[in-house]
Order: structure tokens, then sequence, then C-alpha cells
């Protein structure tokens, strides 16, 4: 049976559906079909010349796919380069979208995409959306969505490269030689700690 | 000969400038700015592969196979030693210890993206944080980064055949068979000598001599110093830390050298 379905491909606001009860798009079109029913339409009659469209007396509200964490990420950031908004607004978000990359290296699974998290960590450690211009924003949103589609080796280039244009870096400075006694200490201190299980 | 307009930084001032230590880090990268224009040498990547990268590689290895930070830490000095674990104290600090305690899963995880990222952004960084290169020597082993493999990276460095090598460092150091009798009489005056340059000696001689570079293994690993002093050549100004063979070795070979004299303390 071929019937025009009139599948609304775009989730609709609580305005245009006032009434709708929140369904599941898959289940609500299985259960019309199962009933012999063209879609919104009366009993069929198994001809199908009979299967008629007709506007939905009610629409159906479409569960909205929920956003994935980077979705989330790629908004906040996007917040926090926008200088319309009042500079706490751009701090926080900018705060939130450190946090969800934070969050998502506990869960990378593939090595390109923890290497360009752990880039994006370094470049940005300590940093407030207002200790950063416009264009080292630009770069760290166009990174955070190319974490949206699974990154390759290129990607990571192309970021590094791009940070490097800006003046960021993702480098942490970690050469253990030269270090001040004071500093040697502090670490020794921590050593110890850990060694104990203490950190 | 004609001078180059270029300074080049030896292996260890480019290290340097990854030390949080602002007398060394901060030092070492300002004066990177103000010699400018700065060239490094393509077989300093192979001792900073050595040095540095290998480390990190180090780290993320024992952080992923570990069950415990007190593990971590245990086999980590077993396996580096002090100057690795400090490496490790150091990330740990910089992520910031209270963001670290809790679950080791957690910690593992934040642990290894930053490690992963760092062996692939700090060999990034060292080519590209100069204003360009000195190649003469062509080494095949300098143009061989880190390499993924599974969850990890291949950083090995391995010794040089005929199967992986098409050498020519052998044809570099027979074209300087003359600045290498330089050398080897500025080091036959001295009475004493640090075991690296003793070893420069030998083959010095041995290239005078014989005409024959023995190229196969580690042995430019060994005389890493003299090749990089050797390609260093012609520039305009030779900066390190390493006073204690490039003091003599740019007697020999002719080189105006300055001393970064801000790096003493060595781990090993």
């Amino acid at each position: 049976m071929t019937a025009p379905f009139d599948i609304p491909n775009a989730p609709i606001s609580d305005d245009e559906a006032p009434e709708a009860e929140v369904v599941d798009l898959y289940e609500w079109m299985s259960s019309r079909l199962a009933a012999g029913a063209a879609p919104n339409g009366p009993p069929s009659t198994g001809n199908a010349s009979d299967v008629r469209y007709q506007a939905p007396a009610v629409r159906p509200r479409v569960r909205q796919a929920r956003p994935t964490p980077l979705d989330v990420a790629v908004a906040q950031l996007a917040t926090a380069r926008d200088k319309s908004r009042d500079p706490v607004e751009r701090s926080n978000s900018f705060d939130t979208w450190r946090n969800i990359l934070r969050s998502l290296a506990k869960n990378a699974n593939t090595e390109a995409f923890r290497e360009l998290l752990g880039l994006l960590l370094a470049a940005t450690h300590k940093k407030d959306a207002g200790d950063l211009d416009d264009q080292t924003l630009a770069v760290l949103l166009d990174a955070t969505t190319r974490l949206k589609s699974q990154p390759a080796a290129i990607d990571i280039n192309r970021v590094s490269a791009a940070l490097r244009g800006v003046g960021a870096t993702g480098v942490i400075p970690l050469s253990a030689d030269g270090l001040s006694e004071e500093v040697t200490r502090e670490l020794e201190e921590l050593i110890e700690a850990a060694e104990q299980n203490r950190l | 000969m004609t001078q180059h307009a270029f300074a080049v930084f030896d292996t260890d001032m480019q290290i340097h400038r990854f030390c949080e230590e602002p007398r060394v880090g901060a030092a070492a990268d300002k004066l990177r700015f103000e010699r400018k224009p700065v060239h490094a040498v393509a077989f300093s990547k192979v001792e900073f592969k050595g040095a540095y990268i290998q480390r990190l590689a180090l780290l993320q290895n024992k952080v992923r196979d570990s069950d415990s930070i007190q593990e971590v830490f245990v086999r980590v000095k077993n396996s580096g030693g002090r100057g690795a674990q400090m490496m490790l104290a150091q990330l740990i600090r910089f992520l910031g210890r209270e963001s670290l305690r809790g679950d080791w899963s957690d910690t593992k995880a934040i642990l290894l993206t930053h490690l992963d990222a760092q062996i692939g952004e700090a060999w990034r960084w060292f080519s590209t944080n100069v204003d360009g290169e000195v190649d003469s020597a062509k080494c095949t082993r300098a143009k061989e980064g880190p390499t993924r493999i599974g969850n990890g990276w291949d950083v090995g460095i391995p010794n040089c055949r005929k199967q992986n090598t098409r050498c020519r460092v052998s044809q570099f150091f027979k074209g300087n068979t003359e600045t290498l009798k330089h050398v080897i009489a500025i080091l036959e005056k001295e009475s004493s000598i640090s075991d690296e340059l003793q070893r420069i000696l030998e083959i010095a001689r041995d290239i005078v001599n014989t005409g024959v570079y023995k190229w196969e293994g580690t042995t430019c690993r060994t005389v890493g110093d003299l090749l990089i002093g050797l390609e260093a050549k012609d520039c305009r100004l030779f900066v390190t830390s390493n006073a204690k063979e490039h003091v003599l070795l740019s007697q020999g070979i002719g080189y105006p050298l300055e001393i970064f004299k801000n790096a003493i303390l060595r781990l090993k």
C-alpha cells in the first residue's frame, strides 16, 4: 500500500498541537496501520484507491530527538561567543562547554576523538570566555563541531594549526628538567600522596 | 663559507620551552623570539622523540594498564625513573588534584585523554614553533613521527638498517672530513672530556682515517651533539644549555655559541 503519509518532519511547537498526546512517531504510525487505517484517514476498505489523505484533526506531537551532549556543547560555545550576551552568561556557557568536554573524556572511544578532546581541554585550561578573542572562539566552535562527526587525524592537524594561527596552544609544559626546588618539593609531595593512594 | 641569517636552537632548548618554570620555560621561549629567525636541526626531532615523546607514551601505557593511581606511580617509577614520575606529577598538578579525586576509571579517562593529545601535539609543536629546519644530513629517522597503533602510539626509534634506512648521514659526515679534523685536534688537546665527547672523538677519527661512518644501529644517537653541531656549522648563532659538549665542539666546528644558563637540574 502506498499512502501519502503526512509525516511531520520537524518537531512542532506546543502552540501548534496544544491538545495532542505525546507519542512516539513510529508507534503512532504502526498502531494506525495495524488498525487498517490510512494515517489519519478512515478505516481502509483494502482498496488502494480508497486511501485518501486527510489532514489530521489533531496532529501528533513528535518526540523531539534528544540533543546529544555535543549538540549542547556547540550551543553553549555559540552563546559564549555571542558578544550581545551578558558577560556572566557567556562565562557560564563557556564553563558548561568545558564541563561537557571533560565529561565526554570519560567515554571517549576513538583515539582521534580523545586526542581532539584533549587538545581542546588543554588549549582552554583555566581560560574564560573573556580571555579569548572571537577568532579563537570560532576555532573552538569549529573543533567542537568536528567532534560531532567522528574526527580523523586530518581534523586534529587542522585544529592544531588553527589554534596556533590564533596564538593558542594545546601543549602542556611537562618537562621535568630545570624545575625549581620549590616546585620539585611540591611534586614530590604529590607523588608521595599518590603512592599512598591519598591524592 | 656563507653564514646563514638564522640562529639554531639545540634540542635541549626546545625541550626547555616545555618547562613550566618561568626562569626556564618562559626564558627559553623569550630567547627564541629575541634570536629570531630560529631554526632547529631535523635530527633534533629524533632526540626529542627519545627524551620527551617516549616518556609521554610510557605514562600513557602505564595509566592504561593500571588499576589505581598508586599502581601507576609505582609502575612509572620502575620503568621510567624519577623523571617520568615528575612528568606525571606535573600533569596531575596542571589538571588539579581535586579534579582527579574519586573514581579511578574517571581519573584514568581524563589522564589518557590528555596524554593522548600531548603526544600528538608536542610532536607537531616541535616542528612548527621555530622558523625553519636545517636538514643537511637528511636523516630518515627524523621523518618518523609518533604513529597511531591500536589504542596507543608507536613512538619507537628503530635501529638503522639497510632495510629501513636510506642513510645520507654517512655522506654528510664524509663531506665534513676537514671540519672533523679540527674537532679531533680540539678534543685531543683536552686532558679530560665527557663520555659523549670521547665517543665523538673515536667516531671522528674513524671517519677521517677510514673514510667510513658506521651508521648502522644507533650510532648517530650516541654522537647527536656532533651531528647537530655540524648541521649548525654556518648558522649565525647556536643556542644550547649543553655547555659541556658544545664549548669544545663549537671551537672545532666554528659556530658562534650562546649558552643558556637557566637550566641546571637534569633528572634521570
